[in-house]
């Protein structure tokens, strides 16, 4: 069991890194394009987010996952992503919407800046804490969701990760057998991942906010 | 004595009409004008209460807003619609000082940020040490130095030095014209006189002219050469200052300034009414005032009033009001536009 | 509690101190202030920010929140109940009823998601210790619009279809709702345009005339001070430096703190700034320095400010100053000029 979970958490983290890190950057972007450049260039991005939302991801994710006889985990990491990402840009849009209209960003403006250096130059260093939470519980929504894939037996099968170890212990009846040290070792570990991101987050927002910073 | 040969800035006929939801429209401003001559450099106030259009003006002016018609032309260029480029340039020559000390620095960065990008995307010196001398020059006009500033986090800062700084940026591309909109509303009143001098200092020396806007009559009695007193998006009353607050014409305006607390005279008698009316749509007839004016009469409710002659020596000053019509036809002797202007 | 006695203050305020709790240490946002509010007088409580007016406002309706407290004074009321010792219990029967508040901003206080007639039905209905039918409660409402200067249509109103001039009256209408004898108003003016601000304002003087209530003006604008106020007191630092009748200071200042904020106050008769010397070097409260609180910004400092802090004393009849230029007069006990 030791070697088991040695193994896989690192998958599992990985997974949980690739899809909500992916998700985050594309969901950034186009948060970015749809709040600041408003407009057509926003309707239609909002369409698209909205689209992608309503699709109900387990379920496409089941019929894409089964599809692929062997799924490594990047591959599970980037069909993740691509459900990942329409929130993050729905709550990017909605940030950088009301900080638009800040003194800051009209003194850029008048000072020459290009409008990519506004958005990314300007306005996202003031995000940070709000982007460093989102990927955190990004994070945690997409361990969970690729576990929960895993868990029904979609997961890679060569090498073990949380989730697959679950799968395996239900497939073997190990709760009707009261085997709990098969599946509760995992189960353990993946509370521990989900505080940790928490707390990750509280850091984080101290660092990134100078007011916060303690003084030395 | 308006200077005949290019203004330096005019606007005509600018309108700008926002979409309200529920189909409704709101009018931030109808058929404006404005002439700021090349020279001599003056501060040119435009006062109004909320609802005015002055905030609207600002952002026109400074290419944030495009109006829905009429056109704005710096130094026979027309700028209400300009590709980036020519923006980049436009802002060469006119900046701004805005309202809020604590929104304008972007709290990630020191307050050198806020110069160094300017720096940097206008090209405005070459080595560090040139671009050193130059903030050191703009900060000291406004009385601040370098060593105590620039390495500074913007909530270090008070307001009133925050403002400063927001003057000392504006100084640092030594604009042709500054937009100033409503620059010392946040600061308290025993800190403002400083900034204002701040602002009279440019334009007798730098040869700086400002659009100083503002709600507040008393600081545009102490610093503006001219006045625009806006009301509900049109001007209802232009000219010299000392002529336009001394002797307001337009019964606004009038009730206006005879509203402002002061220390030695107290307020005489009530004021009629003034129920607060919501803006008008477009397409509303005669004049704006109308509601709420003592004096009003059936032909304000024709047309809006153009802006009529008042006084036919020196500067002009004129009065978007029916009480006045009488003394103005005689003196036109061009074609007028809508508005008065010629 | 007798309210007969005519010649008690309506307010009297002893030795209040505030304190919030920071990083670095107590501040004193209220540093020991006593004054007292003739009964029929409007005190005008002028200062710019950070000054402690508003918190001193928050202090006598018990409304200052943590990290902020009320660490010494007293605040009676007509003589009597000390607003800063009441218990719970007492205070929900004080407030309304006896002292009200008129906030700053309108937008903070009314509640959005009801209609006006309810919003002033709710505080006389509350505080009303009896049942008030419907009948009534409209004849009432209808009399404080009257009071208030507000169209009958506004009572089915909700406050977002209402410009600011008229939820301000609004705000006035509940203060005054059971007519108390004492009303705080904090800043009632400062978000209004400068004809709404005067419709305002002569409106809380016609409702002052009219029901005879004793008002406390915070404010920051020495000429509004001018047309409301009867006596006014010049907060700096959390200290009140200057206090006596209205015209009086108004027209001789002498501390220097209130010399400088007329100076600036620009009139219509100027022309050219005459800088009178704001600076900015606003004091540390945290670590208040020995010695006077205006020590930074003082053009008539002595030596003696920078080591002894001056008390607020009684000069030229009925003014009181806290500065060391004025030493030879009475000391003020507990604000009574």
């Amino acid at each position: 069991m030791l070697a088991v979970v040695v193994v896989g958490t690192p998958r599992t983290l990985y997974v949980g890194l690739v899809a909500a890190g992916l998700g985050l950057v594309v969901g950034t972007i186009l948060g970015f394009l749809a709040g600041f450049s408003r407009g057509a260039t926003d309707a239609a991005i909002t369409t698209l987010t909205d689209v992608v939302l309503t699709i109900p991801p387990i379920a496409v994710l089941v019929v894409i996952a089964a599809f692929f006889t062997e799924t490594s985990i990047t591959l599970l990491a980037l069909i993740i992503a691509l459900f990942a990402w329409p929130t993050a840009a729905r709550q990017i849009r909605a940030q950088v919407l009301s900080m638009r209209e800040q003194g800051y960003v009209k003194m850029a403006q008048l000072s020459g800046a290009s409008t990519w250096r506004v958005m990314f130059a300007e306005m996202m260093p003031n995000l940070l804490p709000y982007l460093a939470a989102s990927f955190m519980s990004m994070m945690a929504a997409t361990i969970l969701v690729a576990t929960g894939l895993e868990t029904l037996g979609l997961g890679s099968i060569r090498l073990p990760t949380l989730g697959t170890t679950i799968n395996n212990a239900l497939q073997a009846s190990a709760v009707f057998r009261g085997m709990w040290w098969w599946w509760s070792p995992p189960v353990a570990i993946l509370i521990i991942i989900f505080l940790s991101l928490l707390l990750v987050t509280l850091g984080l927002d101290q660092v990134a906010n100078p007011r916060l910073r303690k003084r030395v | 004595m308006i200077d005949s040969t290019r203004p330096l800035l005019q606007i005509n006929g600018v309108t700008k009409v926002y979409q309200a939801g529920r189909g409704q429209e709101v009018v931030a401003l109808e058929n404006f004008n404005l002439t700021i001559p090349d020279s001599p450099a003056r501060i040119v106030a435009v006062a109004g209460e909320s609802g005015s259009g002055k905030s609207t003006l600002a952002g026109i002016v400074l290419g944030f807003i495009q109006p829905t018609s009429g056109q704005i032309i710096f130094r026979d260029h027309s700028v209400e619609r300009l590709s980036r480029r020519d923006r980049a340039i436009y802002r060469r020559h006119v900046q701004a000082v805005f309202q809020d000390p604590y929104g304008v620095f972007n709290p990630f960065y020191r307050i050198r940020h806020a110069f160094d990008v300017a720096i940097r995307n206008f090209k405005l010196a070459h080595s560090r040490g040139d671009a050193r001398k130059l903030v050191e020059d703009a900060l000291s006009i406004v009385g601040l130095r370098g060593d105590e500033i620039l390495d500074r986090y913007p909530y270090q800062l008070s307001g009133g030095q925050r403002q400063r700084v927001m003057m000392a940026r504006a100084y640092l591309l030594h604009p042709d014209l500054i937009v100033a909109d409503e620059p010392v509303s946040m600061i308290d009143a025993s800190l403002r006189a400083s900034i204002l001098a701040i602002m009279e200092r440019m334009r007798d020396i730098d040869g700086i002219s400002f659009i100083y806007i503002t709600h507040d009559l008393s600081t545009a009695h102490q610093i503006s050469d001219e006045i625009y007193v806006l009301y509900q998006g049109s001007t209802v009353e232009h000219g010299a200052t000392s002529d336009v607050l001394d002797n307001p014409t337009h019964p606004y305006a009038r009730a206006l300034i005879a509203s402002i607390p002061e220390i030695d005279r107290r307020w005489e008698g009530e004021i009629e009414g003034l129920n607060e009316e919501p803006q008008r749509g477009k397409g509303a007839s005669g004049c704006s005032f109308y509601p709420r004016c003592e004096h009003r009469m059936d032909r304000c409710l024709s047309a809006p009033p153009s802006l009529f002659q008042i006084s036919s020596e020196g500067e002009p000053h004129r009065s978007a009001c029916y009480l006045y019509e009488s003394s103005a036809s005689e003196q036109q002797s061009e074609p007028i536009q809508k508005d008065g202007q010629s | 509690m007798n309210a007969a006695d005519a010649s008690e203050p309506a307010l009297t305020v002893r030795e209040l101190r505030v304190e919030y709790a920071t990083e670095r240490g107590a501040l004193a946002a209220v540093n020991g202030i006593s004054f007292t509010v003739a009964r029929g007088e409007i005190l005008g409580l002028v200062g710019e920010s950070g000054c402690g007016k508003t918190t001193t406002a928050m202090a006598l309706l018990r409304l200052v929140q943590h990290p902020g407290r009320i660490v010494a004074g007293q605040a009676l009321l007509d003589g009597g109940e000390d607003l800063i010792a009441l218990d719970e219990r007492r205070l929900r029967s004080v407030r309304w009823q006896r002292i009200a508040l008129i906030p700053q901003g309108a937008l903070n206080s009314l509640n959005p998601i009801m209609r006006v007639k309810d919003q002033l039905g709710d505080v006389i209905r509350t505080h009303e210790h009896r049942r008030v039918g419907a009948a009534e409660l409209r004849q009432r409402i209808e009399r404080l619009f009257s009071l208030v200067g507000l169209p009958p249509r506004v009572y089915r109103l909700y406050p977002h279809e209402l410009s600011g001039g008229m939820k301000q009256r609004v705000c006035i209408a509940m203060a005054i709702a059971l007519e108390p004898p004492f009303v705080i108003a904090d800043e009632p003016t400062s978000a209004l345009d400068v004809i709404v601000q005067r419709v305002v304002a002569q409106t809380l003087l016609a409702v002052k005339q009219r029901l005879g209530m004793s008002l406390l003006l915070i404010g920051h604008d020495m000429g509004l001070m001018a047309q409301m106020a009867d006596r006014v007191a010049v907060m700096y630092a959390g200290e009140i430096v200057e206090i006596g009748q209205t015209r009086e200071v108004l027209g001789e200042p002498l501390h220097p703190y209130t010399q400088i904020l007329i100076a600036s106050v620009p009139t219509m008769k100027t022309r050219g700034i005459r800088d009178s010397g704001g600076d900015e070097s606003a004091p540390d409260l945290t670590n208040r320095p020995a010695g006077c609180i205006f020590q930074g910004r003082c053009p008539k400092m002595m030596d003696v400010c920078l080591t002894v802090s001056p008390e607020l004393r009684r000069t030229r009849g009925n003014r009181g100053v806290a500065c060391h230029l004025y030493a030879d007069t009475t000391p003020v006990c507990g604000g009574t000029t």
